[in-house]
């Protein structure tokens, strides 16, 4: 059985998968147990800017029941973000500590 | 020993080949021995309706049929459960899609995240997913 999963959200708030992400990873937390670690990359970065409604209650919910969030640092450069503009908590990692995550957990499934 | 893979499948199948490698992919490993689970997420839930044909001949011509044809898998999603693949579907993304109350293929179950995905997670060796 797995103890650590990285969801990797790629696509931008307003696109399904990013929601079907957020979502996983919150029922794989609460629901499974596992050590969710929620990545998020390209686009994907959008999600973390503390967005109203239900994807943005669905974040906070996950953080408040322990999941990590993180943010590839390249990712917000590319497109004009600081860190400073993602919600409180948010970690954010560069390439090689984006590799590592994904090589010390036991699956990765991107959305 | 036989080792189990989940599918986690955002596509639904017309004209998009990540469910057509989703199911054959499945059949492959069931034919080697492993386990398959499948779970039908966002518009993978598309492929868990039995079909419902228009009454009276379709106004699809020969050509685009034959095209569309290749990309049915209701018969192939039925082979998998026959094989002993586990099929659940999202009911929140049936739902949004107006779906939630069509009748399944034989073998599909209805599922969610919070319990079907998540118990097919806690008996698996392998995660992957698949589609956009």
């Amino acid at each position: 059985m797995f103890s650590t999963v990285n969801v990797v959200v790629r696509k931008t708030p307003g696109q399904e998968p990013a929601v079907l992400g957020l979502r996983a990873a919150w029922a794989m937390l609460t629901n499974g147990g596992f050590d969710v670690r929620l990545l998020c990359m390209g686009d994907g970065v959008f999600n973390l800017l503390g967005l109203p409604g239900y994807a943005g209650d669905m974040l906070r919910r996950f953080m408040a029941e322990g999941g990590s969030v993180h943010a590839l640092g390249t990712s917000l450069e590319e497109r004009g973000l600081s860190p400073e503009a993602l919600i409180d908590g948010v970690e954010v990692v560069d390439a090689e500590e984006a590799a590592e995550m994904v090589q010390d957990a036991e699956a990765t499934t991107a959305y | 020993m036989s080792r189990t893979i989940t599918l986690v499948l955002l596509s639904g199948s017309t004209e998009n080949d990540d469910a057509v490698f989703a199911v054959n992919l499945s059949k492959a490993i069931l034919e080697k021995g492993g386990k398959v689970n499948l779970f039908l997420y966002g518009n993978g839930c598309n492929l868990a309706n039995k079909p419902v044909p228009v009454e009276g001949r379709s106004a699809i011509s020969d050509a685009l049929r034959a095209h569309m044809d290749g990309y049915v898998l209701s018969e192939k999603i039925e082979e998998l459960t026959r094989l002993g693949a586990k099929i659940a579907t999202c009911h929140t993304t049936e739902y949004s899609r107006g779906t939630e109350g069509c009748p399944y293929l034989d073998g599909v179950e209805r599922g969610d995240v919070g319990n079907s995905y998540t118990r097919f997670l806690m008996a698996t060796d392998v995660l992957l997913a698949i589609g956009n």
